[in-house]
């Protein structure tokens, strides 16, 4: 039966079960630009009969809104984003490298065909010589240089994967501290709902680097796991080592916390690590092999030619420039040839000995070599215009590929903000909401005490 | 769905982004006039600028070379007609000693003069160009005829490349114009007439008329040749100049943005942004918040 004292229960569990709301609510205001804080919201019951505050409210808690669904796509696009812009980012310094706006490949290796057919016109002039080897020499620099850029580049995106590794790494061991105070936290409270929303900003941050999906155990802990390889179980944490050498692919290796290592490198193919591990290993291996090519077939093609023909000095069979024996190598190692180093007299303009000095047929040769179809069938022309095509649908294939990566990272970020975010506009409405209730149940504390009054003095 | 502050201000930063983005690009491409600068810019035209480039390159450098070739052609040629002049005041002197009508004083200045003619043939002979010796074949820096009158040359071609594949021989040749490798050995043919002069040997003086018809054909002959390397070379310069105008032009429509509309984008690419930016400051100040 209601009595005035169940009135003033009443009255104090609704000020309390309001004020506890109204708690709920500035933790969500104060919070609404925390990175990673998911809404909570009130949760607020009925007591059922059985007490002599029955019908009255009670705080049963703290719900933490989060979506599974949401979290776990915004994890798996953030994986890919991160490789995608890894890639992207790799290839476009080294297209910036390699097609600088001046002083490029093709630059160079113009100015050094227009040098040859400057020679063929007076090819017993100084100047024209010297000029040649000035314009073998740069373009020589230009191959070297080139080269060195990408194998740079890939020095970089090595040592880039080591610290991504190394960041996994510090990650996985906060997320195994975090897994270990929730599962002794429980299930509900505030405390859980704080270290859950640390822990998935974590976990969100491995999913970046690596490409990682987390699947959640009843206690509450997340296990982590890349392509079948578990990097973290409970408080269980394997070590990530990224390893490689200049012109040797990079490897992958897990040390599990027992102590067993095995190779991991084909799972690897998500994050910023996979992104990395490909525009290195793939991209600009194909990148570097491709220049090589090139330049191994110029320089054997010049150095015939070159060979073929005769010297100021009646004498044949030198090479204009040096490189490496095969394709391998040879855009890094190319030079001008030692033999040839100060030495115009010795550029090989006529195809006879006798022809010298003015006969310049092997030098029209020379200057028309870019040309003139190699073994393969392609010309020399067709070989550098085709390797920065291919440049360029590699760095435009990536930028696009970030690109989608990103508007589907939006996408998931947004539909995961609907869930988890929090609103202000709500929140001033729940403000506005349970002020009034907490006003209202302190006008139902004021009736109480009224009447408990007026019954006090009837009774006196 | 519902929109969180989140949500709001992330649209508003993306938009902004993307935005900036574009407007950072068309300046780029309206401040260098480029519409492909880069390879991924556009993949296929960047490798066709690569062989435009290639191919410019070369064509200017043969348009110089074939210009300089002219000068030294075209002083052959000169010099080829100078020869041709001496050969027929040689047949003329010939022609006038044979008929023996001529007194001894005019006889005195004419063999004078065949001397001198002889000179004057070895002089345009051994003349010199800009690259060395006109007639010498590619034995440009040694004299060709000796003092006696042979040939020491050789007649190997001076070529310079046209195009792709084929070249062009620019050099006169000396052995045609005035050895037997033409028809005639105009010095010997000349040692002969002066000898012929010393005996006063009629029958060989009429002989020399002879000579010297086939020797003035011989050079004008050769004069034609080198004519036809001057009309060859000038055609060349003017056909590379026409090719290299065209490959710029082409290159231009497809590496180059028509500034006019590169301006426009980059206008609208503004207008664009400052739109962005007004509508995100608008949509971040609406809040229940200030309305409480």
């Amino acid at each position: 039966m209601a009595s005035i004292f169940g009135l003033l229960g009443i009255a104090r569990d609704g000020i309390a079960v309001q004020s506890a709301a109204l708690h709920v609510t500035g933790q969500n205001i104060t919070n609404a630009n925390t990175p990673g804080y998911v809404r909570r919201s009130a949760q607020i019951e009925t007591w059922g009969a059985g007490r002599d505050t029955a019908g009255s409210s009670i705080f049963a808690g703290v719900h933490r809104n989060f979506d599974e669904f949401a979290r776990a796509r915004v994890w798996s696009d953030a994986g890919d984003l991160g490789a995608a812009t890894a890639r992207q980012s790799a290839l476009s310094q080294v297209e910036s490298r390699l097609a600088p706006s001046s002083g490029g490949i093709s630059e160079r290796f113009g100015a050094l065909l227009a040098s040859f057919t400057t020679l063929a016109e007076n090819s017993q002039d100084t100047t024209a010589r010297t000029t040649v080897l000035t314009r073998a020499q740069e373009f020589a620099a230009s191959l070297s240089d080139a080269a060195g850029q990408v194998e740079s580049g890939r020095a970089i995106l090595l040592s880039k994967a080591q610290n991504t590794a190394q960041e996994v790494g510090d990650r996985l061991d906060k997320i195994a501290a975090l897994n270990r105070r929730i599962a002794t936290s429980g299930e509900n409270g505030e405390g859980s709902a704080a270290l859950r929303d640390e822990r998935d900003v974590l976990v969100r941050e491995v999913a970046e680097r690596v490409g990682a999906h987390a699947i959640e155990a009843a206690n509450g802990t997340v296990s982590l796991h890349v392509n079948g390889i578990t990097l973290l179980d409970g408080e269980m944490v394997s070590r990530i080592e990224v390893t490689g050498s200049p012109g040797v692919n990079a490897s992958v290796t897990i040390t599990r916390p027992g102590g067993n290592t095995i190779d991991a490198t084909n799972r690897f193919t998500g994050g910023i690590l996979g992104g990395l591990l490909e525009a290195r290993d793939q991209d600009l291996t194909a990148i570097s092999a491709e220049l090589d090519q090139f330049a191994f077939d110029a320089g054997t093609r010049i150095n015939t030619l070159h060979a073929a023909g005769f010297g100021l000095d009646g004498v044949s069979g030198r090479p204009l420039f040096s490189f490496s024996g095969s394709p391998a190598g040879a855009a890094q190692s190319m030079a001008l040839d030692p033999g040839m180093i100060g030495r115009p007299e010795r550029l090989a303009a006529s195809s006879t000995a006798t022809g010298v000095p003015a006969r310049s047929d092997n030098a029209v040769l020379l200057s028309q070599v870019a040309n003139t179809p190699l073994p393969s069938g392609a010309t020399l022309t067709e070989r550098l215009s085709s390797f920065f095509g291919n440049l360029g649908s590699k760095t435009a294939g990536a930028e696009r590929e970030r690109a989608l990566r990103e508007e589907a990272q939006h996408q998931s970020e947004t539909l995961l903000s609907s869930a988890t975010g929090v609103s202000l506009d709500e929140e001033m409405v729940n403000l506005t909401q349970f002020q009034r209730a907490f006003e209202a149940s302190t006008r139902v504390l004021q009736a109480a005490d009224e009447l408990l009054k007026t019954l006090i003095q009837e009774i006196r | 769905m519902r929109i969180t502050d989140d949500i709001r201000s992330t649209f508003a930063m993306v938009a902004g982004q993307r935005a900036g983005g574009r407007l950072q690009e068309a300046s780029l491409r309206a401040n260098s006039g480029l519409q492909v600068d880069a390879p991924s810019d556009d993949p296929a035209a960047y490798a066709e600028r690569v062989r435009m480039d290639l191919e410019l390159s070369s064509l200017r450098a043969q348009k110089t070379a074939a210009s300089r070739a002219e000068g030294d052609a075209a002083l052959a040629e000169g010099q080829l007609a100078s020869a041709a002049d001496v050969l027929v005041r040689a047949r003329q002197i010939a022609t006038q000693l044979a008929n023996g009508s001529v007194d001894a004083a005019t006889r005195t200045g004419l063999v004078a003069e065949a001397r001198h003619l002889r000179e004057t043939l070895h002089a345009i002979a051994n003349a010199r160009g800009a690259q060395g010796y006109l007639f010498s074949g590619s034995a440009t820096n040694v004299q060709p005829f000796d003092t006696a009158g042979v040939f020491v040359g050789n007649d190997d071609p001076v070529e310079i490349a046209i195009g792709s594949s084929a070249r062009l021989r620019v050099n006169a040749s000396g052995a045609n114009a005035f050895t037997a490798a033409g028809g005639r050995d105009l010095f010997a043919d000349f040692t002969a007439f002066e000898n012929a002069l010393a005996a006063n040997d009629v029958t060989a003086i009429r002989t020399a008329i002879g000579h010297f018809d086939d020797g003035e054909r011989q050079v004008t002959r050769a004069r034609g040749d080198v004519g036809l390397v001057v009309e060859r070379l000038q055609a060349t310069s003017d056909v590379l100049g026409m090719t290299a105008d065209k490959v710029t032009a082409s290159r231009a429509s497809l590496v180059e943005g028509d500034a006019a509309r590169l301006y426009s984008e980059f206008a609208d690419a503004r207008s664009a942004y400052e739109r962005s930016l007004s509508i995100s400051r608008e949509l971040l100040s609406i809040s229940a918040v200030d309305k409480r």
